[in-house]
């Protein structure tokens, strides 16, 4: 009786500070769906007597331009999230698979990138992108985000194959089949959900962009999500409901893909920590 | 398998390559601007030795902006230390549900910063935000406050924002490592006849010490560089309150087009990393 109650009491305790800790996520879906009027009012309104769906059309095809942004985030992430995987996979499938000179160093290159932000590094960017013409691009967005999303896919990448036997695909070599064989038909269908996850997470990488985005667009039409965001909010710093109607959509994409991901990611990243 | 020897070098060549030229490339001309007197957008460079940094390190400024960046990432740290061990602890305990939650704590962590930024500009907002009105509410102050435009909340807000959008990651790295602590030991620990708190600091937080260790190595790291918070939030200000070392690199280059003094800032943050990185892996071996 006593551990039943004691239960019940942690349990209240855990929703008491997990709803604390995610209420900002409703109150911008609550606002999302006001008016201009209700935005204002005081005691806030949790639930609007009207939910105003139209905010989010007008969000989406008004003058923020905004369809064209999230256009160019979704071109310029999924790109990101190709080169991520393709390159990330041969060199992954190296580490796990090879014994061979520099492959310590390999790996430790491979964290030490990830302690340095890219903000020290977006001035030199940015003037080689000017010089090879190409501000204003999507490749500007796409090759820098997958230099810094790169490293994280080629270490999960690794973490998942190192968790396969080699037995798998030596069996099928001896058996006659080429490496490249027992890779494809071996393999590959055992670590899809792997290179899925890493491909996702060099995509929310992309999308979460701001600093490239910002130095290396000038012009609307190549804006993405997290520019146009940040643009609208100085631009329309009292149209609450529209801003976080905005925001709403921008959180979807990643948001789907991140409960797609989540489970393998967690796992996946807090033991990129404690491998070391 | 001879043929084999060179193909492990074949397979992370187009990685190896790719990062030369994308991150180790200007990496190198971080490093040589940091010599030049360089702007962002002319074409003229002015090879002036060691100017930049004696210029920076006699600075005062420099050492104000370097003093604010380690109290703020001391306190963002905390934040998210404290607050996702709590969570953590809450989360292993016995209760119901468990799944449940340890889906929703990881909500803030999914959403965009520009966006966390976003939403946080309208709870902390100085007239109609949510913050104020409850806080009044419940009596804790009499009038609104403006959280991001006076400098002492602004700086606690920013530092709070930041958290808020890593405590998740670091709830689950705690919580993978305090389910993997064996039941055995607190059994071990209650028949000799420690309490609930005498096994918390003599069974868990041993237990505990290495990951502890790792994980407030990584949270420093990450504070150390956060910028998207901070920008959308503030963008430094008000009068530089929340202009951390990466707020100025940026403004130099890109507000000031001093591409020589923002890449000496960023070979001193490199230097400052590097040796911290060093002091945990010397930490970690002497844990082993």
């Amino acid at each position: 009786m006593k551990n039943r109650w004691e239960k019940i009491l942690t349990t209240l305790v855990a929703t008491v500070v997990i709803g604390l800790m995610i209420i900002p996520f409703f109150i911008m879906i609550s606002t999302s769906l006001k008016s201009f009027t209700e935005v204002t009012v005081w005691p806030p309104d949790w639930i609007p007597d009207i939910l105003r769906w139209e905010n989010y059309r007008e969000v989406w095809s008004g003058a923020g331009n905004f369809k064209r942004s999230f256009i160019n985030s979704i071109i310029v992430s999924t790109s990101t999230m190709i080169i991520c995987t393709v390159l990330g996979s041969f060199s992954a499938y190296a580490v796990s698979r090879f014994n061979f000179r520099g492959k310590k160093s390999f790996l430790f290159i491979i964290i030490v990138t990830q302690m340095f932000s890219a903000v020290t590094l977006v001035g030199p960017m940015y003037k080689i992108i000017k010089n090879l013409g190409l501000l204003n691009t999507h490749i500007a967005l796409i090759i820098p985000n997958a230099a810094f999303a790169l490293p994280m896919t080629v270490w999960l990448l690794y973490g998942y194959l190192d968790g396969i036997s080699k037995n798998l695909e030596e069996a099928a070599m001896i058996d006659g089949c080429t490496r490249t064989q027992a890779v494809r038909k071996v393999l590959l269908p055992l670590i899809a959900p792997g290179i899925i996850t890493s491909g996702l997470f060099a995509f929310i990488v992309s999308w979460n962009d701001l600093i490239f985005a910002r130095s290396f667009i000038t012009k609307t039409e190549f804006m993405t999500l997290s520019v146009s965001l940040t643009t609208y909010k100085s631009l329309f710093e009292t149209r609450w409901h529209e801003m976080m109607a905005a925001s709403v959509i921008s959180v979807i994409p990643v948001f789907i893909l991140f409960l797609l991901i989540q489970k393998h990611l967690v796992k996946g990243l807090a033991s990129g920590g404690v491998k070391e | 398998m001879k043929k084999e020897k060179w193909s492990p070098y074949l397979l992370i060549a187009p990685v190896v390559i790719f990062m030369l030229l994308v991150y180790g490339y200007p990496l190198f001309l971080t490093f040589k601007y940091s010599f030049y007197d360089a702007s962002l957008i002319g074409e003229n460079y002015k090879f002036i030795g060691l100017s930049n940094y004696s210029t920076i390190l006699k600075d005062k400024s420099f050492y104000d902006t370097f003093w604010l960046t380690t109290k703020w990432t001391v306190l963002t740290v905390g934040f998210k230390i404290g607050i996702g061990f709590f969570i953590a602890m809450i989360l292993n305990g016995k209760i119901y549900i468990r799944k449940v939650y340890r889906f929703l704590i990881l909500i803030p962590w999914a959403i965009p910063q520009v966006v966390v930024s976003i939403i946080w500009t309208w709870i902390l907002d100085g007239r109609y935000g949510y913050l104020n009105y409850y806080l009044q509410k419940i009596g804790l102050i009499e009038k609104p406050l403006s959280w991001l435009t006076e400098t002492n909340l602004a700086f606690l807000s920013t530092s709070w924002v930041d958290a808020w959008v890593g405590i998740p990651l670091v709830t689950m790295m705690f919580l993978s490592a305090l389910s993997s602590i064996p039941e055995s030991i607190y059994e071990a620990a209650k028949v000799d006849g420690a309490n609930k708190i005498q096994r918390f600091f003599n069974v868990t937080i041993p237990s505990m010490k290495k990951v502890i260790l790792i994980v407030v190595t990584l949270t420093t790291i990450w504070s150390f560089n956060s910028f998207n918070i901070i920008y959308v939030l503030t963008k430094g200000g008000p009068i530089g309150a929340t202009e951390t070392l990466m707020l100025k690199i940026y403004r130099e280059a890109f507000g000031k087009y001093d591409l020589g003094v923002s890449s000496t800032l960023s070979i001193l943050v490199f230097i400052t990393l590097t040796l911290m990185s060093v002091l945990y892996w010397k930490q970690l071996e002497k844990e082993d």
